[in-house]
């Protein structure tokens, strides 16, 4: 009975991917063709319509990032890198490509050493997306209700302490990967960065062309977003600089 | 012991407070005028550094020709060492007569020690052999012939505006050696830039007062003044040996014949001394100033330049300045611009050429090298440079063209990887794309927020409920409740233990046995499963033998048990006492068979 319902769970959860629509599957071909002829320019165009649809995914992204690479366009490259990475962290060839990438970065902003407890979560978070720690946390959660009945149906008391302790280590694990996934989920949707990919943009200290020059920065470098007017949004640095600069000039991962 | 070293310490100390002296002499009371003498200040004490604040006495009547010159000596003697202070002034009387000097202090170990006064007396060089033929200009007679005369260009001159001063001999006389400086004019809140002048004195001819006089130009000076108010510039002292005609004696006839034929001279050491000078300096105006202004007063002209118009990112481009005028060069400060983003700038190279005759003025040079760091369109705004012009009494401002560069994007260069720290080492190129696109889809929601999930979270989490539930059901009709027995049949006998020890307490013996029984067997059908028909001792004892519990537990248990029927039914003697031993008994068995069990 168990069983059944854990495949009815997988089952509903992937039902969509399985039947996976014959437009995404002509587009994404007819692009990657144009890419392996080299014509950079068209198979973004075709992997645009797609976006343009709502489709979204790692290879998506991905392709989209090495198609502007092959262009020159580095920051745009950089910007589908770190999408296809927002939606499966682990994946290695998007890791890959995004540090050849940021090769290319003009500026180095110095960002401070995290303290490694900090780091270990951090790793944590980006090993899975959103998705993937919800899922995570159902499979904990169903192997809690396990160890339960378990607990119940046990015969002897060894077979009880044992469902004991079990239960009691699923029981952190769950709220371990919940409370992950509420950092993960706040990160998401309050939390914004972007990737500058025009050539050169001069931050302005206010949202207005008048206003004094702050500093000057490249494509392809990472910067969060905090605020907009209009046209305009508000940039922080890694290393703390604050300025105003046109939305046309930046990308949103 | 102690003490007497004390003492004698303290009587050391006293004799030499005692040894201190300070003593003023001269090396000589009777001088002729012209000679010089020593006067001396002596100091005998024991540690020198104690002394302080010497106060010499004024010596108005006498023209210090060096002094005070210090010297020290030690000497010891008998173990006993004293040590001397002398200050000397080396002295030239003025005129002839009888002059006292004054007596001198100096503070030692915050005692303060005079001299006696000294009267000395100057004659008119009578005991001289040299008196006849001594001085035969004095003084005053040789400053109307010769003097020194300090002038400036101008009275009233603005903050930082050139006043030259001229320094010229007026001779009548000849001078026969060269000149040397006593003490060159301190020119105190000027900048000082010293003209250029003849190495050699060249004496012109100039009347004054119907006097011809030769006039010599000793030194001239650019002076610009950094502090506005009255300042001074002290005089210039020269001392000057001039040859002096020696007089003939009309009364000597031989003089007429013997004489020297070229007039007998005679050299005179005179110290010359200039007037002092006055200078007003009037401060710059506060209003219509330049933001610009950064302290040039003069007649400038300025220019800026650049190189090239058009670079490439990391070629550097030269912006230069030039400022040239009459005014202080070297003093002169560079305007400061402001440089577009993306630019660096370094340190500029500065030439300076200054002509210093007459009027301070020249050419400032300075070359700034700028590196672009991005292309782009940029322009460096006008650069603007002000001064004040004291002869128009206005500040002027000279204001270049705007700058507008040109840079294309160069070859990424070595610095600039430079700026990139720790590169790994990694593959050239990126990776192909991906042709497996199972992964695309929709935008889909988040999962938490598809009823479908919760649905799926709250079917199991139900599921599992009634699951336990129905167990639980079941395990309670089927009576199989040995589990729950078995965990709990230790605490249930200690609970009847208690109750027993109350009783006990009460001395209620017939509800301390039953109760006291009652939690033996009671343990003994939970823990081993033997339902309650069934129960026998003897049964008990074969459960209890299963378990590997050793025989003389089951034989000890099995005869208390009965010795509790029995006297449960027939009580003793002293009731009490067997009640007593009964509960420790019994107890005592409970937590061996626990304990061999938990084995």
């Amino acid at each position: 009975m168990k069983k059944y319902l854990l495949q009815i769970i997988l089952f509903a959860i992937y039902t969509s991917a399985v039947f996976a629509n014959t437009e995404v599957n002509s587009l994404m071909k007819s692009g990657n063709e144009l890419y392996k002829n080299n014509q950079y320019q068209s198979a973004i165009d075709e992997y645009n319509k797609l976006v343009k649809q709502g489709y979204e995914g790692t290879t998506l992204y991905y392709n989209l990032g090495n198609a502007h690479y092959r262009l020159g366009k580095v920051g745009f490259a950089i910007l589908y890198y770190e999408k296809a990475l927002k939606f499966f962290p682990g994946d290695e060839d998007a890791k890959h490509n995004l540090a050849i990438a940021k090769l290319n970065i003009k500026d180095k902003v110095d960002e401070l050493p995290p303290f490694f407890i900090f780091n270990i979560w951090e790793a944590m978070l980006a090993s899975f997306s959103v998705s993937g720690w919800t899922i995570i946390g159902y499979i904990i959660f169903i192997l809690l209700l396990l160890s339960f009945i378990a607990y119940f149906f046990s015969i002897s008391v060894t077979q009880q302490r044992i469902s004991f302790f079990i239960g009691v280590g699923f029981l952190v694990l769950l709220f371990l990967s919940i409370s992950l996934l509420a950092v993960k989920m706040n990160k998401e949707f309050n939390i914004k960065d972007g990737i500058i990919v025009e050539n050169i943009v001069t931050v302005k200290s206010s949202p207005d062309n008048s206003s004094k020059d702050e500093f000057v920065i490249h494509e392809g470098l990472k910067v969060r977003l905090e605020d907009n007017v209009d046209d305009w949004v508000k940039i922080r640095l890694a290393d703390g600089k604050i300025g105003w600069i046109m939305q046309k000039s930046i990308g949103i991962i | 012991m102690v003490k007497s070293v004390f003492f004698g310490i303290i009587f050391l100390f006293a004799f030499h407070l005692q040894a201190q002296s300070f003593v003023a002499s001269v090396d000589n009371n009777k001088v002729a005028e012209n000679e010089r003498f020593e006067l001396r200040f002596t100091f005998e004490g024991k540690n020198l550094n104690a002394l302080k604040n010497f106060n010499p006495p004024a010596l108005k009547d006498f023209r210090v020709l060096s002094g005070p010159n210090q010297s020290t000596s030690m000497q010891i003697i008998n173990g006993v060492s004293s040590s001397s202070l002398t200050l000397s002034y080396i002295l030239m009387p003025n005129t002839t007569g009888v002059f006292t000097i004054g007596s001198a202090s100096i503070q030692y170990e915050a005692k303060t020690f005079t001299t006696d006064q000294i009267k000395v007396t100057i004659v008119k060089g009578s005991q001289k052999p040299k008196d006849d033929s001594g001085k035969q200009i004095s003084n005053e007679e040789i400053a109307k012939n010769l003097f020194i005369r300090a002038s400036i260009d101008k009275n009233k001159v603005y903050l930082g505006e050139q006043v030259t001063v001229t320094y010229k001999l007026y001779t009548r006389l000849n001078i026969a050696s060269q000149m040397s400086v006593d003490k060159l004019p301190q020119y105190q809140g000027f900048w000082a830039e010293e003209l250029e002048t003849a190495r050699n004195i060249s004496f012109s001819r100039e009347v004054i007062d119907g006097q011809q006089y030769n006039v010599g130009l000793l030194k001239r000076a650019a002076l610009f003044p950094n502090q506005a108010g009255k300042l001074e510039v002290t005089p210039f002292e020269l001392t000057i040996p001039i040859q002096v005609q020696k007089k003939k004696n009309p009364n000597n006839v031989w003089d007429d014949f013997f004489g020297d034929p070229f007039g007998r001279a005679e050299i005179v050491e005179y110290q010359a001394k200039s007037n002092t000078l006055k200078v007003e300096v009037i401060p710059l105006p506060e209003n219509n100033k330049p933001e610009s202004f950064k302290g040039a007063v003069g007649k400038f002209d300025f220019s800026a330049s650049l190189d090239k118009q058009k670079t490439k990112t990391n070629e550097p481009i030269n912006l230069k300045f030039e400022i040239s005028g009459t005014g202080n060069i070297k003093l002169l400060e560079l305007p400061p611009f402001e440089l577009p983003n993306g630019f660096e700038k370094y340190d500029p190279k500065v030439d300076e050429q200054i002509n210093r005759a007459g009027k301070i003025s020249g050419t400032k040079k300075a070359e700034y090298l700028l590196i672009p760091r991005v292309a782009g369109t940029r322009e460096i705004p006008p650069i603007e440079f002000s001064y004040f012009d004291p002869e128009k009494r206005s500040y002027q401002i000279i204001s270049s063209k705007a700058f507008s560069v040109s840079i294309e994007q160069g070859q990424g260069s070595a610095s600039d990887l430079a700026n990139q720290q720790s590169i790994e080492q990694l593959d050239s190129d990126i990776r192909f794309i991906k042709t497996k696109f199972d992964d695309v889809d929709k935008r889909s929601e988040i999962l938490l927020l598809k009823p479908a999930f919760w649905i799926a979270s709250l079917v199991p989490f139900l599921a599992s409920l009634v699951l336990i539930g129905w167990k639980r059901k079941k395990d309670k009709l089927s009576g199989n409740q040995q589990l729950l027995r078995y965990s709990k049949a230790e605490k249930v006998a200690r609970k009847r233990f208690k109750a027993a020890k109350k009783l006990l307490d009460q001395n209620n013996i017939e509800l301390f046995y039953s109760e006291i029984s009652q939690a033996l067997f009671g343990y003994l059908e939970d823990k081993f499963h033997i339902p309650k028909s069934e129960f026998t001792l003897d049964r008990a004892g074969d459960e209890l033998l299963k378990r590997n519990i050793k025989p003389e537990l089951v034989e000890k248990m099995k005869t208390n048990a009965q010795k509790c029927e029995f006297i449960r039914f027939a009580p003793g003697t002293n009731p009490s006492q067997a009640m007593n031993e009964m509960y420790q008994s019994f107890s005592d068995v409970v937590i061996s068979i626990e304990r061999s069990i938990r084995k």
